[in-house]
């Protein structure tokens, strides 16, 4: 089954590339000068000892990294160093579906909206409506997106005002209100990507040889967008669909921060300010191994969906 | 008006817009097809022969492309059709094989889905129907296991069968004519002649007339009744397939039979090239296009395009000042 | 089945003879209509014509300026803050009146002969920014007054909100503001208030500070000499130095702060990618010419630094290099780029010199006994060149926001060395009040990233020198 080897094959590569990121983590955290328990203020020799045994500072290089591997094999991440009662597993499943909602629906936003403006622009190509959207696309990717989160945020306390009544809610987190604008911000780079993505992916397609073929079919241009043209074009979308997840997730630093959103980005940087070690390595080993499994599962549907893959087990280079 | 040709293409210019200005690709084409007959239309690469038939079926989607001239098919004149009508002529009156048959198949959708498509469209047919019919044609088009054919992908088969399928694609609503632009250039030399034994074969059964592009002198002395031979953009000489190779009259076409090798040639002996490049058809010379490489210029022909002149031997015409009435009266003079 | 049409021409003229002549001698076999030029030239050519790209230079050519050069004109230190001019908006030199507070000493005859016209409840005694006196015709009965402040004109009792001061009735009822005070109209609203908080009496007065700095302040800001006595200072007039961008929440001028910015800023986004685009070509363009095995290995480990995910590596150097909390981290941002940034370059040189290999003159090069190095250097090289001159400048805007998108969480450059992005983080706070100080650093960076972006694109266009002309 060409599939089966496929996917199987990604598979493989997929878990290198954890152990790779672990591994990466873990000596970068290593090399670090001074050891963790140095800030802990006027600690006795003897609590030190018996912190650096809770955290197993006290063994081999080797042996620290085996039960490290070891641990994060089996998915536990140990224990915060600043909240000395939570372990980072649980930490990660607090505020990990935060993220992960958020960033869902920004995807959602990005590849719809990117998707539909692309093939807009491509199909009124060279006339105003593709030279309005490849215009806001350009300046779309040219702003921050703190200054859209800004904007935006500024935007919902105006309309408020306006209204009189609070239709969005400018910060915070709870239901699908609170998560509209930020999921918009969020996406909205990726979504400016996907545009031109898809306009030129569009573009390419109606240029080639198979559509010459449609049209001295007798196909209008019309049937030949929908049976030929849209089919094809998102067809290369889809592989860009793992590093735009990346992206977002990503990303979702700085609109947790400023909409004040409980995610697990927020959490990171805090983490990184308060020098809590095993939540950063936890966390970018976690976040890593998430984003690998994006791109293999978007691998996998790009197999299922081409019938270059599925029947061949062959494609073009699959990751942008 | 009833004529008795089936495609009658009158002074056919395009001209391509590109950044540094217009592209003369094709400068006042005529020729004219009778119904059940094959005309093949033979130039180098770049002269016009695949831009003025794509142009003529609306096939080249560039913006500011300028169309001049006529090309009335069954009476009706293609250039002025509206998007709509064209639609009702191509795939349904009018078949077209490409060059390269890998990537005039879309790799995303079955061999059978795509010939069926033409048949939904034209004939009406459900989808079902068509699926069997596009079988049926396969088979028609000598393609083995046609019923497995149907629902393989483009890459699966290999370019032979590739071009059999496009060839039951072109024919699938049962066209009058056929159009095949170098149908066989991409393919091996075994594949190429069962291509051309297929066409000659439909030909003969189908009773549709051809319209074959082709740089290849061997595939039109092979298929064609009619040659029209293109250099620069424009028509250098016209003729029956007897006569063009018996007589070949314009320099050019004797220049392109002196490249081919036939088989009357020694062992040892070198292929005649011909010297020097077409002419840069942003700005297309003032005088003969084929000027500057032609081993019998004169003075006549750097300023002054040549007509059409009918042939001293043979039944063609030839756009060359040696064909000119007076070239004789001249040569006698200048003999004295 | 020919048409006859084109043959034949008119008879009537007769060709001269001579026309019929041969052309002698060696003739020009191509006849060339347009003089040839080289790949450079083309691509300059197209680049020259494309006036996008003409706009997009000069754009990143001014902002290269402005940090540049930019401070040698605009001598203002982007560290020194001005208590007395914090979040300003664009504002040009300003004339101040220097003065020195002291507790008010009044007069009561003052007081009654100002009252003496009937006309006049309320007198206002000084209004400058610094502070602003007023006294009022005491209320017969009123054992309070309560003072409003409103930027709105006189308004309504109820829409006055909470009142700036309650002071207690006295002889000479009066008020002392040294609240914040700009250089805006104020009115001041008096409510005289009885025992059972009726309101007996309601007075209204606009008031318009004019500009002034006290001399504490003037001294630390260097605008008076500290030596100088108090009493030869105070009342003088006082040039303020103009802020043509305005100023921050600390009263740091935002010209000079982007200015500075800028450096660090451009400096990060031009010298980060610079280096992982050396090393990256260098490195693919290694892999794709040994080829094979090595080739393989190292792609691996190309595709391995793409896996990481980049941001959170980025914010790990920062650890690596013990960048404390609020600490600038410039060199660990840049070691963290060229380490995690090259192998994007690596992947696409590697493809081109990959292409390059199997083509004929390279070939043609290689079987007459060119050595390697010569091979890359006449060959490779200058074909890879576009390719890396693109990716340079697409490399530059991301490296850019990167840097903006660090600084903006904290975890970038930090205070008091600004950049464009902390400059954001700062501006970010006071964006309800004082948009301008958000608003000036946002459009810094998303115009360097537009126009490096564009740039991009016009090189991307300039080099690619394919045009799709049908073939005949």
């Amino acid at each position: 089954m060409p599939l089966m080897r496929y996917i199987s094959g990604r598979l493989v590569s997929g878990v290198f590339t954890i152990w790779f990121i672990a591994t990466a983590t873990f000596f970068v955290m290593h090399w670090v000068p001074g050891d963790p328990l140095s800030d802990e203020k006027a600690v006795s020799p003897e609590i030190r000892k018996n912190l650096e045994a809770r955290y197993g500072l006290d063994k081999s290089l080797g042996t620290q990294y085996w039960i490290y591997i070891t641990s994060m094999a089996r998915g536990d991440f140990g224990i915060s160093y600043t909240q000395k009662n939570r372990s980072v597993n649980d930490i990660i499943a607090m505020h990990f579906p935060v993220s992960a909602m958020l960033g869902a629906l920004a995807v959602l936003f990005a590849t719809v909206g990117g998707i539909l403006w692309g093939a807009v622009a491509a199909r009124y190509r060279n006339r105003w409506p593709d030279g309005a959207i490849m215009f806001a696309v350009i300046l779309t990717v040219s702003v921050p997106s703190f200054v859209f989160a800004a904007l935006s945020q500024h935007l919902i306390i105006k309309l408020n005002q306006l209204l009189g009544f609070s239709l969005l809610p400018v910060a915070g987190w709870g239901g699908f209100r609170n998560m509209l604008v930020p999921a918009l911000v969020l996406g909205l780079g990726t979504m400016a990507y996907l545009t031109r993505l898809m306009r030129a992916s569009t573009l390419e397609v109606a240029g080639s040889e198979y559509i010459k073929t449609a049209r001295a079919k007798g196909l209008s241009s019309l049937q030949i967008f929908r049976h030929h043209e849209f089919r094809n074009a998102v067809l290369p979308l889809i592989t860009v669909l793992g590093p735009a997840i990346a992206a977002i997730t990503t990303g979702g630093f700085v609109v947790e921060l400023i909409f004040t959103i409980p995610g697990l980005g927020r959490y990171f940087v805090a983490a990184v300010q308060q020098l809590d070690y095993t939540v950063i390595m936890g966390t970018t080993v976690f976040y890593g191994a998430f984003l690998v499994l994006m791109v293999l599962l978007v691998d996998i549907i790009y197999g299922l969906v081409d019938p270059r893959i599925r029947l061949q087990g062959k494609g073009a280079g699959v990751r942008a | 008006m009833a004529e008795r040709e089936l495609l009658v293409v009158d002074e056919l210019r395009v001209e391509i817009p590109t950044h540094g200005g217009f592209v003369r690709a094709v400068r006042g084409v005529s020729f004219s097809m009778e119904p059940g007959k094959t005309l093949a239309l033979v130039g180098e690469s770049g002269c016009g022969k695949s831009v003025s038939v794509q142009a003529m079926l609306g096939l080249i989607n560039v913006q500011g492309l300028r169309l001049a001239g006529e090309a009335r098919f069954m009476g009706q004149d293609l250039l002025a059709m509206s998007e709509a009508q064209l639609n009702t002529v191509r795939g349904a009156r009018i078949g077209m094989v490409f060059q390269d048959p890998l990537s005039a198949f879309n790799p995303t959708r079955t061999i059978g889905e795509q010939i069926a498509e033409g048949l939904v469209l034209h004939k009406g047919m459900a989808k079902q129907a068509a699926l069997e019919e596009a079988r049926r044609l396969l088979d028609e088009c000598r393609l083995s296991e046609p019923a497995r054919r149907v629902v393989q992908y483009p890459f699966e088969l290999s370019g032979g069968m590739l071009q059999r399928a496009m060839i039951a694609m072109a024919l699938a609503c049962g066209p009058q004519l056929l159009i095949a632009d170098e149908p066989t250039t991409a393919l091996d030399v075994t594949t190429q002649d069962q291509i051309l034994w297929l066409m000659q074969e439909l030909q003969r059964s189908r009773g549709m007339s051809i319209l074959l592009i082709t740089h290849d002198l061997a595939v039109v002395a092979r298929m064609a009744d009619d040659v029209a031979v293109m250099y620069a953009g424009q028509l250098v000489e016209r003729a029956g397939v007897d006569d063009l190779f018996s007589h070949p009259t314009h320099p050019y076409t004797r220049a392109l039979m002196r490249a081919t090798p036939h088989g009357e040639m020694v062992r040892g002996e070198p292929l005649a090239s011909i010297e020097g490049s077409p002419p840069d058809l942003f700005a297309p010379p003032p005088g003969c296009g084929f000027c500057p490489r032609c081993d019998h210029a004169m003075r006549i022909c750097e300023d002054r395009v040549p007509l059409l002149f009918t042939s001293r031997r043979g039944g063609g015409v030839s756009r060359c000042w040696m064909e000119h009435p007076d070239y004789s009266r001249a040569r006698v003079v200048g003999d004295a | 089945m020919l048409n006859p049409n084109g043959a034949g021409e008119p008879v009537s003229a007769a060709i001269p003879v001579e026309l019929f002549e041969p052309l002698q001698g060696e003739r020009q076999r191509d006849f060339i209509a347009r003089p040839s030029i080289g790949y450079w030239q083309h691509v300059w050519l197209r680049f020259k014509h494309n006036r996008i790209a003409m706009v997009a230079l000069v754009v990143v050519a001014s902002l290269v300026l402005f940090a540049v050069a930019g401070p040698w004109l605009w001598r203002v230190d982007p560290a020194a803050q001005s208590i007395g001019s914090r979040s300003l908006g664009p504002t040009l030199q300003r004339k101040a009146e220097v003065v020195s507070w002291r507790p008010w000493m009044f007069s009561a005859a003052a007081y009654q002969q100002s009252m003496a016209d009937p006309a006049v409840d309320v007198v206002v005694a000084d209004a400058n920014t610094e502070f602003v006196r007023l006294w009022w015709r005491g209320v017969e009965g009123a054992v309070r007054y309560e003072v409003y402040r409103s930027i709105g004109g006189d308004l309504a009792s109820d829409a006055t909100g909470l009142p700036l001061e309650d002071i207690e009735a006295e002889s000479v009822p009066r008020l002392e503001d040294r609240l914040d005070l700009r250089q805006r109209d104020y009115t001041y609203i008096i409510h005289a208030v009885d025992e059972r908080d009726q309101v007996l009496q309601r007075y209204s007065q606009t008031v318009s500070p004019s500009l002034a700095i006290a001399i504490m302040d003037a001294q630390l800001e260097g605008l008076v000499p500290v030596h100088m006595a108090v009493g030869d200072i105070e009342g003088t007039g006082l040039v303020l130095p103009a802020h043509p961008l305005g100023t921050d929440h600390l009263g740091r001028d935002i010209l000079a702060r982007l200015m500075y910015g800028g450096r660090v800023s451009l400096f990060i986004g031009v010298a980060a990618p610079l280096f992982y685009v050396l090393f990256g070509a260098l490195y693919g363009g290694i892999a794709g010419f040994l080829g094979g095995r090595t080739d393989d290995v190292m792609m691996r480990m190309a595709d391995f630094i793409v896996a990481l995910p980049f941001l959170l590596f980025m914010i790990l150097f920062r650890v690596l290099f013990d960048v404390q909390p609020g600490e600038s981290g410039i060199s660990a941002m840049l070691v963290a780029m060229i380490v995690l940034g090259w192998p994007s370059t690596a992947r696409l040189v590697r493809g081109q010199v990959l292409q390059l290999k199997e083509l004929a003159f390279v070939n043609a090069a290689q079987i007459l006994g060119a050595r390697p190095l010569y091979i890359i250097l006449t060959h490779m090289l200058p074909n890879v060149m576009g390719v890396l001159l693109v990716s340079l400048t697409f490399a530059i805007p991301s490296a850019i926001f990167t840097e903006a998108f660090l600084s903006f969480i904290g975890l970038g450059v930090a205070p008091p060395a600004p950049s464009w992005g902390s400059m954001c983080n700062d501006g970010i706070r006071t964006m309800l009040s004082h948009p301008h100080e958000l608003m000036f650093p946002a459009v810094a960076i998303s115009l360097a990233v537009l126009a490096f972006n564009l740039l991009g694109d016009a090189l991307r266009d300039a080099f690619d020198i394919r045009e799709g002309v049908t073939d005949g």
